[in-house]
């Protein structure tokens, strides 16, 4: 599955093959084609231009020397650098966070925090479907916006665009399965578990 | 809802749903970021076949890939390490399965080393060989960490004989990240954020 997505999507599979392979032209390939969207995700993380700037420099440089960590057969090369960008807004917000200990309230200690990962979780979705999404042929991502942004059936995207309906249902078959394949490897593309886990106080677990 | 496979329509809908109320405005990074990335990731010539010394600077995965590389790095950091390891091993000769290992990449601005996970009749023990991880300030501290970074469990200020073991019945894989931090004397039990060195298990 994760090998025909490959294939199908012929930049982003040429950049993961040439990244596995370790070509050096597959990092400004990389940032080519994802360094908007990895700024962008250290940017809303941390509302701040130059820490958003370390941030995808630090993702950047660090993902590159991690390589050998990236499986494309286990996700997208896209969703990847946004988990390691986490990591690093993670970091900046650990850094940040760190103020004296408030009275007595441990379990609230990770109160502002604890939502943070989960908030990370969504924004790396949004902004790796909005990224897949332009990405896509213009037919199908006509026909694939019709139906995010409407709630028109397959029958009145057909009868809208013009498209007859076998076409539009397969275009938003493939658009679907582009779609799930650029979120493999995203907190999506996991189970749910890693989301409800950020409630608890980090420190807390090691008492578990 | 709509007619036949109505099921990958609402799946596109609960996937766009968010860029519906929430449209994504994509942010222009930098001119220079790119060249800072380079710069990097990309050291220049000299550097890279500075002496040994010197080069323990840049001990990477990318190591791995580039043999002559990795000769001298390797040389320098197998020197470092071999002390250290060297009391870990024979302080423990009846040592157990290796459960995967790992080169830990360098965050802060001294340290390298790298990183084993042991089952010994059925315990778990992380070996951490690390060598210049000593702080100027405060202490050192070693954690497992995992794949989302959202949750920690510190093994502890680091010890000497590198051996730490792990909670029983922790599931090793669930948290694949080692990490060791620089952290203040202050009684407050969280995460620094100031990260020396990190490696990533695959189990």
């Amino acid at each position: 599955m994760q090998r025909e997505a490959v294939e199908r999507d012929e930049a982003d599979g040429a950049v993961g093959v040439r990244w596995v392979a370790g070509d050096p032209d597959a990092l400004r390939l990389a940032y080519e084609r994802f360094g908007a969207l990895v700024f962008t995700f250290c940017a809303r993380s941390l509302a701040d231009r130059d820490a958003a700037a370390d941030c995808a420099q630090e993702t950047f440089v660090s993902a590159w020397k991690s390589r050998d960590n990236f499986d494309p057969t286990r996700g997208n090369l896209g969703a990847w650098l946004l988990g390691i960008a986490r990591y690093r807004v993670m970091d900046a917000y650990r850094r940040s966070a760190r103020t004296p200990v408030p009275g007595g309230d441990l379990p609230g200690l990770d109160a502002a925090s604890a939502s943070e990962p989960a908030r990370e979780d969504q924004l790396s979705d949004r902004l790796l479907v909005a990224h897949a999404l332009e990405h896509l042929q213009p037919r199908v991502r006509k026909v694939v916006e019709l139906a995010f942004y409407s709630d028109l059936t397959h029958a009145e995207i057909s009868a809208r665009t013009g498209i007859p309906l076998g076409t539009v249902k397969s275009d938003l078959r493939r658009g679907l399965e582009r779609l799930r394949s650029e979120l493999a490897g995203s907190q999506r593309g996991r189970a749910g578990s890693d989301r409800t886990a950020t409630e608890s106080n980090e420190k807390g677990r090691q008492d578990a | 809802m709509p007619e036949q496979p109505a099921d990958e329509l609402e799946e596109l809908r609960s996937l766009g749903q968010t860029l519906r109320t929430d449209p994504v405005v994509w942010e222009t990074p930098p001119p220079d970021l790119w060249s800072r990335i380079a710069a990097e990731a990309f050291p220049p010539a000299d550097e890279r076949d500075a002496p040994a010394d010197d080069s323990a600077r840049v001990v990477s995965l990318e190591s791995r890939r580039r043999p002559r590389m990795l000769w001298m790095v390797g040389a320098a950091a197998a020197l470092l390490i071999a002390v250290a390891a060297r009391v870990v091993m024979t302080r423990s000769s009846d040592d157990g399965t290796v459960l995967a290992s790992t080169e830990l990449e360098r965050l802060g601005d001294t340290g390298q080393g790298s990183a084993t996970i042991v089952d010994r009749n059925g315990s778990l023990q992380l070996r951490l060989d690390a060598t210049d991880v000593e702080p100027t300030d405060g202490f050192t501290e070693v954690w497992l960490i995992n794949a989302g970074v959202t949750e920690l469990i510190s093994l502890g200020p680091i010890r000497s004989d590198g051996t730490y073991d792990l909670p029983a019945g922790l599931d090793p894989a669930a948290f694949p990240i080692v990490d060791v931090s620089f952290e203040p004397l202050d009684g407050n039990p969280q995460h620094s954020g100031d990260s020396v060195l990190r490696g990533q298990f695959t189990f």
